[in-house]
C-alpha cells in the first residue's frame, strides 16, 4: 500500500514527460478555451521548469496512488447486501413499501446494491468474521497444578511430604447461531491425577478443579441451550448446568483456575451441590442496578442413579444488588437462598450471602456466609470467609493479581475446618497464566493442620 | 501568484487525468471559491434562495452514507431528508463535520483519497481536494481556518486552508493518524496514532509535528506475546479534551490505560489502569467524568477526572462504538447487540438498557445541541434512531441512505466518529 519503486520507475521516463508535455499543452488550450476573459488567471503561453516539475510531481502522486489502487483495493463492482425490509401487503399480493389502508406490515428480505470498495485485507476479514458467527466456536483450557503437603499439627498423616498433581483440560464448544439471540454451549472436562484431599481427610477441596466432577475420566461438565426473550431481560437456560454459575458468584473468589484454588474460596459450601446436573435457569436482568435469578438443577453423587426429576432436586433463588457506595468502588450483594431433598429425608433448606466491594480500582474486598441443613448430615452447617484481591498498581506486571483469604467451615454436629491461602497470578500472555499458592488448613477432626504451597499452570486458547 | 499557479496545475491536472482516465475523473479539480472573510468572526444568520436547501445549518443532522456514498442532510424537526450531496461511486465518505462558522461541510473519501467540501446552504459539492491515502477522520481549528483530514493508512495529515479551499501541507511522521483535538486557542493539535503509544503534539502555526508523548511504557513482559504485540497495534484512537481543554485523556488499546496529558507542561501527569483493550474516552459533558470504552471485556470505566481514578466499571455489552451523553445520563453503543446501555450519570450505577432492534449492526451517534436527544446511525436497516435521553424513547427515521455509520450536529458537545 506504499509506494512501489518496481513499478513507478519504469513508467516514469519518457512516458510522463510526453504525458507532462501533453499535459501542459492543454493546460494552455483549455485554460484559454474555458475561462472567460477577465475572470480566472490566464495560463502562462510558455510554461516554466517550476510549472513543469510540478506538473512531475502529481503523476508522481498519480502513479503512487495507481499503486496503491492495484495493490490492496478489490475493484468496484457492486456489493451485494441482503437487508431485512418492512412492506405493506394487501389481501391481493400487492406490496408496497408504506402503510396503505388495508394492508399489513411484514417483514421480508430483500438484496441491494451498495457501491462500496473494500481492500482485500477488508474483504477476507469479513469473510472469515461472517464465518466464524455462523460456526461452533472450539475453545481449549488446560490446568496443572502442583501441591506439596508439609503437616504442622496433629499426628503424623500420610500426607505429610507427599506430592500432588492435577491436570484438567477442558474443551469447550459454542455456537451463537443457534437462532434469534439463543445459543448452544458445552463443556467437555477430562480430569488426571491426584488431588491432596485423596489423602487429607479436609471438609472442602483443597483443590477446587475436581468440585462437582469425577477424577480420571472424561464427563460433560456443561451442555445447554440458553434464549433470552422479554426484550432480552429475560434469560432462560436449560440442560446439563453448573448451576455456581449463576448463583454465588463472587468477583474476587469464584475461579479455582486463576484466583483461590481452596474449594472454600470458590463456592459456598453450604450450597451443597454434590455434581453438576439437569437443569434450568431464569435469569431477569434489566441491567439496571439489581437482578434476580431462579433455577433447579439435580445434583447427586456421580455413583447415585437418580429415578426421576423429584431425586435429588435443588431449587435456589438469587437476588443481587448493584451498589456505588460514596468514595467506593462497584460492590456486588447477593443473597441466595436453597431447598434441595438430596439427602432422602425431604427437603432442607438454607441460605447466604456472597458480597464483594471494591474499595479502590486496584483492591476488592469480598466475603460470603452461609447456614442451613445439607445433605443428609444431622443439625446445620455454618460457613464463613472473606479476603482481598489486588490489582495493578499492587503487582509486577499490570495484569497480574493476587490475594489473601480466609474461609470457616463449622458443622453443627461435627468437625470444623479452618484455612486460610494466598496466591499470585502471573500474567504471561494471553494464553499463558502461572500462579503460585500458598494453603493453610486445619482439621478439628484430627487435630492435623498442614501447609500447602503449590504451582498451577494454566493454558488458554 | 499561488493562487494563479494552484489554478494553471489543477487544471493541467484535468487536462491530463481527462485525456488519460475518462470523464469521471477529470471532474476532479475543484471549483474552488475563495471566500474573503474571516472564519471566526462570522456570525451565522438564514440563507435564503433559490438553490438553497438548508436556510440554518444548525437545524440539520448530516448523516454519513458509506455506501451510497453521499452526506444526506436531515431537518432536526421534521425529519425529513432535506437533500443529498453525492460524492461519486465507491467514494465510501467516513466522518462528516460542519465548519465553524457553518458555512461548509467536510467530508473524507476513504476510497478516493480524496477530501469533499459542500456548501453547507445548497448542499452542491465545491471541492474535491486531493489527499492521503484512507482518510477517515478530521476537525477543524477553532478559528475554521484549517481543516486537518487524518490519512491513517498514509500515516499522515493532510492540512486544507478554507480560505482557499486548497491542501497546503502534509504532515508525515505519524503512524495511523485517526483523532485531532485542537486546543481551545488553536495553538496546537494533539493527534491520536492508533499505530503507536504516543499522542503527536502538532505546531498549527507551522502544521509541524513538534513532540510526541508517551502515554505509557510498554511493559516488558509483552515480550513473551510476539503473537500479539507484532502482528497487530492498538494504540491511541483520540486524545478527549477536558471541557477547557487543559487535560487530556488518551486511552492505549493494547497497554489497557488511559493516560492523562496535561496540555500546558504537554506531559503525561498520570496513568490510569481500565479495563483490556479500551477503544478511546468520552468525556463527560461538565468534564467530571471520563468513560473508557474498553472492547476487551465489554467494559466501560468511569474516570473521575478530579481524583483521576477510576471509580466504576460497569458491563456495556459488545462491540461499543461510542458514548453519548443526554438528560444526566450516558448512553453506551454496543455496536452488535442492538442495545444502548444506559447509566445514571449523578449516582454512577446502571440505569438499564434500550433495545434499538434485531439483527442492527449500529454505529455512532450524535446529540442535540439541548442535550436531550441522540441521532445514531443504523448501518444494515438503513435507518437513523432517534432516542429521547429523558423518556428513552425510539423513533425510527428509515431510507436515509446506505450504511448510515455517522452523524454530525453542529455545535454538538458528542460529535465523534469510530
Amino acid at each position: 500500500m506504499r509506494r512501489h519503486d518496481s513499478l513507478f520507475k519504469p513508467l516514469r521516463s519518457p512516458w510522463c514527460v510526453a504525458l507532462a508535455a501533453t499535459g501542459v499543452a492543454l493546460v494552455a488550450f483549455g485554460a484559454q478555451a474555458q475561462q472567460p476573459a477577465g475572470t480566472a488567471p490566464r495560463a502562462p503561453a510558455n510554461p516554466t521548469p517550476a510549472d513543469m516539475q510540478a506538473l512531475l510531481d502529481r503523476i508522481d502522486e498519480l502513479e503512487r496512488r495507481l499503486s496503491q489502487l492495484e495493490s490492496t483495493a478489490v475493484l468496484s463492482a457492486p456489493k451485494v447486501l441482503v437487508k431485512e425490509v418492512h412492506v405493506w401487503v394487501d389481501k391481493d399480493g400487492n406490496e408496497y413499501d408504506h402503510a396503505v389502508p388495508g394492508a399489513k406490515e411484514t417483514v421480508t428480505y430483500q438484496r441491494e446494491l451498495a457501491q462500496r470498495r473494500q481492500t482485500i485485507e477488508d474483504e477476507i476479514g469479513d469473510k472469515l468474521a461472517e464465518e466464524s458467527a455462523k460456526s461452533v466456536a472450539i475453545g481449549i483450557n488446560n490446568v496443572t497444578t502442583l501441591q506439596a503437603a508439609l503437616q504442622t499439627k496433629g499426628e503424623e498423616t500420610e500426607a505429610d511430604g507427599h506430592m500432588y498433581g492435577l491436570s484438567a483440560a477442558d474443551i469447550t464448544f459454542s455456537g451463537k447461531s443457534a437462532a434469534l439471540n439463543t445459543e448452544f454451549f458445552a463443556d467437555l472436562v477430562g480430569i488426571g491425577g491426584t488431588p491432596p484431599e485423596q489423602e487429607i481427610d479436609a471438609l472442602n477441596l483443597l483443590n477446587g478443579q475436581t468440585a462437582r466432577l469425577s477424577n480420571n475420566q472424561l464427563s460433560v461438565r456443561e451442555a445447554w441451550l440458553r434464549t433470552e426473550v422479554a426484550h432480552q431481560r429475560l434469560g432462560l437456560t436449560v440442560g446439563r448446568i453448573d448451576v455456581t454459575t449463576h448463583i454465588d458468584r463472587n468477583v474476587a473468589a469464584n475461579d479455582e483456575t486463576t484466583q483461590f484454588i481452596s474449594d472454600a474460596l470458590v463456592n459456598n459450601p453450604v450450597l451443597g451441590l454434590s455434581s453438576n446436573g439437569f437443569g434450568a435457569v431464569a435469569e431477569w436482568d434489566p441491567k439496571k442496578s439489581w437482578n434476580f435469578k431462579a433455577a433447579i438443577q439435580q445434583s447427586t453423587d456421580p455413583t447415585n442413579q437418580l429415578g426421576s426429576l423429584a431425586d435429588s432436586m435443588f431449587k435456589l433463588a438469587e437476588f443481587e444488588y448493584i451498589t456505588q457506595f460514596g468514595g467506593l468502588g462497584v460492590g456486588h450483594y447477593r443473597i441466595w437462598g436453597r431447598s434441595d431433598n438430596s439427602g432422602g429425608i425431604g427437603y432442607r433448606d438454607a441460605y447466604g450471602i456472597s458480597i464483594d466491594q471494591k474499595v479502590s480500582s486496584a483492591i476488592t474486598l469480598f466475603a460470603r456466609y452461609g447456614n442451613g441443613e445439607v445433605g443428609d448430615i444431622p443439625g446445620k452447617e455454618s460457613f464463613y470467609s472473606g479476603g482481598v484481591q489486588f490489582g495493578a498498581p499492587h503487582t509486577l506486571h499490570p495484569n497480574d493479581f493476587w490475594g489473601i483469604g480466609l474461609a470457616h467451615t463449622d458443622f453443627e454436629q461435627g468437625p470444623s475446618e479452618k484455612l486460610a491461602e494466598g496466591y499470585y497470578n502471573l500474567h504471561l500472555t494471553d494464553h499463558l497464566r502461572a500462579s503460585f499458592m500458598l494453603q493453610y488448613v486445619y482439621e478439628s477432626s484430627n487435630g492435623a493442620g498442614y501447609f500447602l504451597p503449590g504451582a498451577r499452570l494454566q493454558v488458554v486458547f | 501568484m499561488r493562487n494563479v499557479k494552484g489554478s494553471l496545475l489543477s487544471a493541467s491536472l484535468a487536462a491530463v487525468l481527462a485525456a488519460v482516465s475518462g470523464p469521471a475523473v477529470a471532474q476532479a479539480p475543484a471549483q474552488t471559491q475563495a471566500p474573503a472573510h474571516n472564519m471566526a468572526t462570522m456570525k451565522m444568520s438564514p440563507v435564503t434562495g433559490p438553490n438553497v436547501k438548508v436556510t440554518d445549518p444548525t437545524s440539520v443532522v448530516m448523516i454519513v452514507d458509506r455506501d451510497s456514498n453521499d452526506i444526506a442532510f436531515m431537518d432536526i424537526k421534521t425529519k425529513e431528508i432535506l437533500g443529498r450531496t453525492f460524492l461519486g461511486n465507491n467514494v465510501n465518505p467516513h466522518m462528516v463535520m460542519m465548519s465553524p462558522d457553518g458555512r461548509y461541510v467536510v467530508t473524507g473519501g476513504q476510497r478516493s483519497n480524496t477530501a469533499y467540501i459542500i456548501d453547507s446552504h445548497t448542499l452542491e459539492l465545491v471541492a474535491k481536494i486531493p489527499v492521503g491515502f484512507a482518510p477517515e477522520h478530521l476537525a477543524f481549528s477553532p478559528d475554521g481556518r484549517w481543516y486537518y483530514q487524518g490519512n491513517p493508512e498514509g500515516d499522515s495529515i493532510t492540512v486544507i486552508d478554507m480560505q482557499s479551499l486548497k491542501a497546503i501541507k502534509t504532515i508525515t511522521g505519524l503512524a495511523e493518524p485517526l483523532n485531532i483535538t485542537f486546543t481551545p486557542d488553536g495553538s496546537k493539535a494533539y493527534i491520536g496514532n492508533y499505530g503507536a503509544h504516543w499522542v503527536g503534539v502538532v505546531d498549527v502555526t507551522r502544521h509541524e509535528l513538534i513532540k510526541k508523548i508517551q502515554v505509557d511504557a510498554t511493559p516488558g513482559i509483552t515480550r513473551l506475546d510476539p503473537s500479539k504485540y507484532l502482528t497487530e497495534i492498538k494504540g491511541i484512537f483520540n486524545a478527549t479534551p477536558t471541557p477547557d481543554g487543559r487535560f487530556l485523556y488518551a486511552a492505549d488499546g493494547d497497554l489497557g490505560v488511559v493516560g492523562v496529558i496535561d496540555t500546558r507542561e504537554d506531559k503525561v501527569v498520570k496513568v490510569i489502569r481500565v479495563g483490556p483493550d479500551p477503544w478511546r474516552t468520552y468525556m463527560s459533558h461538565d468534564g467530571k467524568y471520563a468513560l473508557s470504552a474498553n472492547n476487551g471485556d465489554g467494559t466501560v470505566s468511569f474516570i473521575d477526572t478530579a481524583k483521576n481514578a477510576v471509580v466504576a466499571t460497569y458491563p456495556a455489552g459488545q462491540d461499543l462504538t461510542g458514548i453519548n451523553y443526554a438528560a444526566g445520563k450516558a448512553f453506551v453503543i454496543s455496536s452488535t447487540t442492538g442495545f444502548i446501555y444506559v447509566f445514571d450519570m449523578k449516582t454512577l450505577k446502571p440505569a438499564g438498557r434500550i433495545k434499538i432492534g434485531n439483527n442492527l449492526f449500529l454505529q455512532t451517534a450524535t446529540t442535540d445541541v439541548a442535550d436531550q436527544k441522540l441521532y445514531l446511525g443504523s448501518a444494515t436497516d438503513n435507518s437513523i434512531y432517534i432516542i429521547d435521553g429523558q423518556t428513552e424513547a425510539v423513533e425510527r427515521v428509515a431510507n436515509v441512505g446506505q450504511f448510515p455509520w455517522g452523524t454530525h450536529i453542529m455545535d454538538s458537545k458528542d460529535n465523534y466518529c469510530h
